[in-house]
């Protein structure tokens, strides 16, 4: 039997034993891998290297999926407090659905995903290239290709200066049967990945524990805190009044923060809205105020200022503690 | 499987360890040697690959250490060697199972003669 056949069988044990592996953390497998791979190797070179020694050798090893399964068992259990799963939950969803906070929220799931000690780097790889933006990622690359189509020639102006109530006037830019095949297959498959994603985090929810150090528990921050600061900070740019809201709903939720922290925050992102809604309610009533326009302007940009100090407050008082 | 074949396997797999540990004890061994000496023994391992694993825990645990040395023949190996929180942990097991195997040899065997 020709030694590349033999090579062919190894190579095929080991595949699978990687393969079965996956659930594992990235250190034990490669202990694992190690071990058997040296094992193998010093069977062959103790003569053991024609197909049918090779064969036997790896009957005594047993299947890879037995192997797994008592180095699963040999993992510690999932530790005294129950492990928490919160960071993960927290980095699946926006990844996933955090396009309902455009780009901004599925940047915040890949931080959290890259934080977690529950995914290997692969995985992490994954979760970040496929697919980009999560679920409404391939609708977002929809509508910018439909209306990149939709900007037309100079005829358009034409019937623009002619019809009264002409508000679609291009045909070029209409519904595409496949960018939108598209856009659900982007969806399908980024839904496809945040299922496998969650699965192995929850296969993995002692890992923390056993990774021993740097403990998440014993850290302020976890995927509340963060994605309160992250809402109340850049949420304005993408939902005005609903995200920092948000944002403020989860930071009260939170243990991690006293109360007059709370308040603190609620302060400074609350009332302006108020008084902004007052205000704009009155503008152009009296005379010398400024318009609409402008008092939307300044009032966005205040906020936008006050809620950014909000979560730069809550942030640095997590700091100091941690 | 027989009956009671899974609760053989469970008590096989609570003293190999300290199988392996015993075997450790008497010189450092490479895994592939380590397992050769196990399945020389009738009975004591069924797959072989599960021994890795066990290797691994016991060297986070802190009872075994382990070093690689380059061989002649083929890669490098890795040699365990038992560490002193190992010896005292074969110890007292081992104490604890002649009391234990000795009980169970009287219930049982005792009888029947």
């Amino acid at each position: 039997m020709s030694g590349t056949a033999v090579d062919g069988l190894v190579e095929d044990y080991l595949g699978r034993l990687e393969r079965a592996a996956w659930s594992l953390p990235e250190e034990r497998r490669q202990d694992l891998l190690e071990g058997i791979g040296e094992h193998i190797a010093s069977a062959r070179a103790g003569g053991a290297d024609d197909e049918q020694g090779v064969r036997e050798l790896l009957r005594r090893l047993g299947s890879p999926e037995e192997i797994v399964a008592e180095a699963v068992g040999e993992e510690p259990a999932a530790g005294a407090r129950p492990a928490s799963l919160a960071r993960e939950g927290w980095a699946v969803g926006l990844m996933t659905g955090g396009s309902l906070l455009p780009f901004l929220g599925w940047v915040a799931g890949v931080g959290l995903m890259w934080s977690s000690a529950r995914w290997t780097v692969r995985e992490k790889l994954l979760g970040t290239l496929v697919l980009p933006f999560g679920a409404a990622g391939g609708w977002y690359l929809a509508t910018f290709v439909h209306a990149a189509r939709a900007e037309c020639g100079p005829q358009t102006r034409s019937t623009l200066g002619s019809g009264r109530g002409v508000t679609q006037v291009c045909e070029a830019g209409s519904v595409d049967g496949a960018l939108l095949t598209g856009a659900a297959a982007w969806l399908v498959v980024s839904v496809a990945v945040a299922v496998v994603l969650w699965r192995r985090a929850g296969s993995r929810r002692g890992v923390v524990s056993a990774l021993g150090g740097g403990d998440a528990a014993d850290s302020p921050w976890t995927g509340l805190e963060i994605t309160a600061i992250v809402l109340l900070s850049a949420g304005n740019f993408l939902f005005p009044v609903a995200a920092p809201l948000a944002g403020l709903v989860l930071a009260i939720c939170s243990r991690a923060w006293r109360l007059w922290e709370k308040v603190v925050a609620g302060l400074l992102c609350l009332p302006p809205w108020v008084l902004i809604a007052v205000f704009f309610s009155r503008a152009g009533d009296v005379p010398g105020l400024p318009t609409g326009n402008e008092v939307l302007l300044l009032g966005f940009v205040s906020v936008f200022v006050l809620s950014g100090v909000a979560a730069l407050f809550l942030g640095l008082r997590l700091r100091g503690r941690s | 499987m027989e009956p009671g074949g899974a609760r053989i396997s469970q008590l096989r797999r609570g003293v190999l360890e300290f199988c392996v540990l015993s075997l450790l004890g008497d010189e450092e061994l490479y895994g592939f040697e380590l397992v050769r000496r196990l399945g020389e023994v009738d009975g004591m391992v069924t797959t072989e690959g599960t021994i890795y694993p066990l290797l691994s825990r016991l060297r986070r645990d802190g009872w075994v250490t382990s070093s690689w040395v380059e061989s002649e023949a083929g890669p490098p190996r890795r040699y365990y060697a038992l560490s002193e929180a190992g010896k005292g942990a074969l110890a007292s097991f081992t104490d604890e199972w002649v009391r234990f195997r000795d009980a169970v040899d009287a219930l049982m065997l005792g009888e029947r003669s």
